[in-house]
């Protein structure tokens, strides 16, 4: 168990991110010349619709102390639903993470458009925060 | 145990811009030790000509079998790379692109931790490229010819693009003639030009030019009841009238189906709560009597519009409302008021017929939220409408007066809603439909003709409000759309779409209903003499909803393996 000092925590956030937005607002961050806070990891998915509750609690048990799961806006999805069915899954699994102790605030599914890079990094910027607030997970 | 791979990493500097922000020396150092990792070197340029066809070079005299080209985002790059592979003679899917301009050299302030972020990224793509295999293509033969659904506007303008591009089109037509909405009184319904422009007479020469046209096959009366398979290769089953009302029934191969099957005219009754009389009519109804001629408005020396009161969007009917005001008050000096919410002018050249009515005297009032009130007077023989028009003040209506507008002829304005038989065709055809009853587009903005259905397309009215221009610009698209899907008899694609494991799967059917394209269906196996689900990979668009639905893991998609995704992630963490 790696027991860090709270000053010297770095989250772990892994972001899994759909790669007709997301992955593409990621990219338009760094277009825009903004920079992270701290490493994040990004892993891009055909659609957030491919996403397993599997890959999360992977994700939380290798040592991710947070995951953002990052779709398309709300009835843009290029697959049509994708994000609705990733957003039910994310619903229930918080319901399981919350049974097990680790609570609900460490996943989060967020919508983003392609041309979102500074809100991209908002959101991260803002997750980064409340995990640093929560501290490690393990 | 498979053979191990061959792999080279090939580092892109892209000028400075990564090497500055990225220790280059530091990582290739430390991905030099692994055994797997036969060549690992650093380039300025890779996509440049020079350094392109070194690389090509370096992949055959290596024999590598596995690549990692760290570089830009594959979304600007990764066909490019691809191709550059293919080139080589190694299968694309052997190609791993680490994202390290974009998501690690340019975003990350220290160089210490985007060193750190790109050994990780780099050690993840290794990992994944273990597990990734060669994707194998396949040829298939598809047919060319398409069917069109519709004999208005929309279906024969598609039918006259598609037959000079070369393709073969058979058009359905339900009634017993062709032009749809063109043959009702309603002809003021379709906008084609503000120039006077007989419409009539343009849609009679379309009709004339599909009847001439040997490439295009022609069934009124007829309807689809029935299509089987996907994109390339449907069946289609129509029923066909004669005139002694005999059925007949035809099967179709077509490679595409296009839905013109437009917009119809409602008026509905019950949400006004007033029933049409002599004195309460409805557009297209005034329409008729202003076809009908002189006559018609003997007698008549004021007429009152109403708008807006059963739905606010008017974008269309504005544009109608407008000329019918401007002929009647030129012909026969009627006075005319409008009561709307408001006057809807964004379209080409409304503003000016707005302006025109104005100055012909037309009365425009203004109600808000309180809607109209609609009274016979039998006494005076006349209709009274009474509003509250909130232009006027509050003092107006305070001192206990009231505005009423009385009239001889009351118009009410119609519900333009989908054709019948909009539903039955698209539950036949499984794609959705909107609140409205509309068929539904893909992506309103990005894909507008697109259904959810690869090789079904919607074009016009039937897929919301459109006026002929619109329409005439969805034809256009469309037959464009088509001609790109079907332009070659045999199409190639490579088979990196949904897989199903037979062994695995226990027919629960959740993959068939998940799936938004509809390219999952049971499959009768004839020599086993069970059924299976079957992908269709020209369908599919490897989304992989399917996959992760999938209660027994039975699916794959052989981009995006469980493996491989959870491989990603944990060696991202170490």
């Amino acid at each position: 168990m790696n027991l860090k000092n709270k000053n010297e925590f770095i989250p772990q956030i892994v972001v899994l991110c759909c790669e007709n937005s997301a992955y593409r607002a990621a990219d338009m961050a760094a277009t825009l010349g903004l920079s992270y806070p701290e490493i994040i990891k990004i892993i891009p998915f055909p659609c957030i619709g491919r996403v397993d509750e599997r890959h999360i609690l992977h994700a939380l048990e290798n040592g991710a102390d947070g995951v953002m799961v990052m779709g398309c806006l709300e009835g843009s999805c290029k697959f049509l639903d994708g994000d609705v069915r990733t957003k039910k899954k994310i619903v229930y699994l918080k319901k399981t993470l919350v049974e097990i102790g680790i609570g609900d605030a460490r996943v989060e599914f967020l919508h983003i458009a392609p041309n979102m890079g500074a809100k991209f990094l908002e959101l991260v910027t803002e997750m980064n925060k409340k995990i640093k607030e929560l501290g490690p997970l393990f | 145990m498979p053979q191990r791979k061959k792999i080279g990493i090939f580092l892109c500097s892209c000028g400075d811009t990564i090497s500055k922000a990225v220790n280059f020396k530091k990582i290739i150092d430390y991905f030099k030790s692994f055994k797997e990792v036969k060549l690992i070197e650093e380039n300025s340029f890779l996509c440049k000509p020079e350094t392109l066809f070194n690389f090509k070079k370096k992949i055959k005299d290596n024999n590598l079998s596995g690549l990692i080209v760290v570089a830009c985002s594959p979304q600007l790059k990764g066909t490019f790379f691809k191709k550059a592979v293919e080139e080589a003679g190694l299968n694309f899917n052997l190609l791993s692109l680490v994202n390290l301009r974009e998501q690690c050299a340019m975003v990350y302030k220290e160089k210490e931790s985007s060193t750190k972020s790109a050994i990780d990224s780099i050690a993840s793509a290794l990992r994944r490229i273990k597990l990734q295999l060669p994707i194998a293509s396949k040829t298939v033969k598809i047919e060319q010819n398409t069917l069109v659904i519709g004999g208005g506007i929309a279906g024969l303008q598609t039918a006259i693009n598609l037959s000079k591009l070369g393709h073969l089109v058979v058009l359905l037509e339900r009634e017993s003639f062709l032009g749809g909405n063109i043959n009702i009184n309603s002809v003021s319904l379709i906008k084609y030009d503000h120039n006077n422009i007989n419409l009539k007479e343009v849609v009679n020469k379309k009709i004339e030019e599909v009847n001439n046209n040997s490439q295009i096959q022609i069934f009124t009366q007829a309807e689809l009841i029935k299509l089987e398979g996907s994109v390339g290769n449907f069946k289609a089953t129509i029923e066909i009238k004669d005139k002694d009302r005999k059925k007949e029934i035809k099967n179709l191969n077509v490679g595409s189906v296009v839905l013109a099957t437009g917009c119809q005219k409602f008026f509905p009754s019950e949400k006004y709560g007033i029933n049409l009389s002599s004195q309460i009519i409805s557009q297209t109804q005034l329409q008729g009597l202003i076809n009908s001629g002189n006559d018609s408005f003997k007698g008549i020396s004021s007429i009152c519009f109403v708008s807006g009161i059963i739905c606010d969007d008017q974008r269309l009917k504005g544009d109608e409302l407008l000329k019918q005001v401007l002929f009647l008050t030129t012909n026969y000096k009627i006075q005319i008021y409008i009561i709307c919410k408001n006057v809807y002018v964004a379209e080409d050249g409304l503003e000016e017929i707005y302006q025109q009515a104005r100055e012909k005297g037309i009365i425009f009032l203004k109600y808000d939220q309180k809607k109209p009130e609609i009274k016979l007077r039998t006494s005076t023989n006349k209709i009274e409408v009474s509003l509250y028009d909130p232009l006027l003040g509050k003092d107006f209506y305070d001192e206990g007066k009231e505005l009423v507008i009385s009239c001889d002829l009351l118009v009410l304005e119609e519900e333009i809603i989908p054709a019948p038989g909009t539903k039955k065709l698209s539950e036949i055809l499984q794609i959705s439909c909107d609140e409205e009853g509309f068929y539904q587009q893909k992506n309103i903005s990005l894909q507008p003709v697109f259904t959810n259905r690869k090789g079904i397309f919607v074009v016009g009215a039937c897929r919301g409000l459109k006026n002929v221009i619109q329409t005439l610009d969805d034809s256009g698209m469309v037959s464009l759309e088509i001609h790109n899907l079907l332009k070659e008899k045999l199409v190639k694609y490579n088979l990196d779409r949904a897989i199903v494991d037979d062994d695995k799967c226990t027919l629960c059917l959740t993959c068939l209903r998940t799936c938004p394209h509809k390219a999952i269906q049971l499959d009768q196996d004839e020599e086993l003499n069970q059924v299976k689900i079957k992908i269709n990979d020209l369908a599919c668009e490897g989304c992989g909803i399917c996959v992760s639905q999938c209660p027994a893991s039975a699916l794959n998609l052989s981009k995006y393996e469980d493996d491989q995704i959870i491989a990603e992630i944990a060696v991202q963490m170490t």
